[in-house]
């Protein structure tokens, strides 16, 4: 049996796709248990009702920030196992990608045919778990336990992937970016240079970061002059400096699509 | 000069771009020891020690202030400290090493600079125990002294 957790901006802002949602599931023979998350709503009281049920396959309904939240709440207490998978309503949907469908009909389908896989899992400050990356402030530098890298100029942008976030750009090192191999890669990404005259044309504002630097790592400490980061891990998060970030290895059972991209499935 | 086939036949490596799991950049400083396991391509600026098992590509304007140990490296940049290759070294016209070499085998394309002592010694297995350098060979003195008569002649 599945449980739904939807969020509470799709109740409001999108019920003709929730409306669809609710027709193909039942066309397709898996409906469940619908939990309407607002913002004061008690998750974990849910999540523990629904494993008395018998359940044992959640999903998260909405966007990226419904997903982390539904994730964090079910692994904080994770003795129990359980299958996870998202249905994306709107932006962003960079998990539902990770997991291999990246609209609301292909998430379906995959929750129909149920193919799992088990991937990584990242951990910020052994509090916070993340699956695609969590990118730091640009002021950040990357500590290792012998060794420490700095950038040299301004403009970059530092994270630590467990899947490939810069995949408008198509590099030849796509290929460390696995999801299952029990390794992050720390990338320091870097915008291309431009010049004057391309700027007063507006030309090169919005170019993409291109990945230049990438060290694969199982742990990892990002320092800071700042006390309090903001950190993007698949949410916004406020934290404490340093951060130690952890990979929990083949941690977390999802349901997987059609454009899944695993060395090890299952 | 040489084609990749030739490198592979004369003993030479050429590590591809997409072979290297760890990059250090050309906007980036290491500092530190820095210790891998797989191959490096270096771009940028490192300073403490640099180990690795696997392969290492140092690229033309990477600057490297450290002793450098790998199996295979294939160096364009700038070397300030001792390098010991386990097997084959290779360097670049524009590569500038200033130290020590220890290698198996070693090629130096025309252009590069290179301070320091080297010493390469192709032991083979059996005789990896025996550490007593070759007998230096003298020039023979008949035959050096008839090659002048020719040239004077």
């Amino acid at each position: 049996m599945y449980a739904y957790f939807i969020d509470d901006w799709v109740y409001n802002n999108h019920h003709r796709k929730l409306d669809r949602l609710d027709l193909v599931l039942t066309q397709k023979g898996i409906q469940g248990r619908k939990i309407k998350l607002s913002r004061l709503h008690d998750l974990g009281g849910s999540i523990k009702d629904c494993l008395s049920s018998g359940i044992k396959t959640f999903v998260a309904v909405g966007s990226d920030t419904t997903t982390s939240r539904v994730l964090n709440s079910m692994l904080k207490d994770n003795n129990f196992s359980f299958s996870f998978a998202c249905v994306p309503i709107d932006e962003p949907r960079a998990i539902a990608r990770v997991f291999g469908y990246g609209s609301m009909l292909e998430a379906v389908d995959a929750l129909a045919v149920h193919r799992t896989s088990k991937i990584d899992i990242g951990l910020l400050n052994k509090r916070h778990y993340f699956v695609t990356a969590a990118v730091f402030p640009k002021k950040c530098s990357l500590g290792f336990k012998s060794y420490s890298i700095s950038s040299l100029y301004r403009d970059h942008h530092i994270s630590v992937c467990n899947s490939n976030i810069y995949m408008n750009h198509t590099t030849d090192y796509a290929r460390n970016f696995d999801i299952t191999d029990g390794v992050f890669e720390a990338v320091i990404a870097r915008r291309p240079q431009v010049s004057f005259f391309d700027k007063m044309r507006g030309k090169g504002n919005d170019s993409v970061y291109i990945p230049e630097t990438i060290f694969p790592v199982k742990s990892i400490i990002i320092k800071s002059k700042d006390k309090t980061l903001s950190v993007f891990a698949d949410a916004e998060k406020q934290l404490t400096s340093p951060i130690k970030v952890d990979i929990l290895p083949q941690m977390l059972e999802v349901i997987i699509g059609k454009d899944f991209y695993g060395s090890k499935q299952h | 000069m040489f084609d990749s086939k030739d490198k592979e036949a004369v003993g030479g490596f050429e590590m591809r771009e997409e072979d290297a799991e760890t990059i250090i950049g050309a906007s980036v400083k290491v500092d530190g020891d820095f210790v891998s396991e797989g191959n490096v391509l270096v771009q940028g600026i490192v300073n403490g020690s640099l180990k690795t098992k696997g392969n290492l590509r140092v690229d033309e304007g990477a600057k490297i202030k450290a002793n450098v140990d790998a199996t295979n490296a294939q160096v364009s940049g700038e070397i300030q400290g001792n390098i010991t290759v386990k097997d084959s070294l290779d360097l670049g016209s524009s590569a500038k090493v200033a130290g020590d070499i220890i290698t198996k085998i070693l090629s130096i394309e025309p252009g590069a600079v290179l301070n320091g002592h080297c010493s390469v010694s192709a032991m083979s297995e059996e005789s990896e125990g025996n550490d007593q350098p070759s007998e230096i060979q003298k020039p023979n003195q008949k035959n050096k002294k008839s090659v002048l008569d020719e040239n004077l002649d």
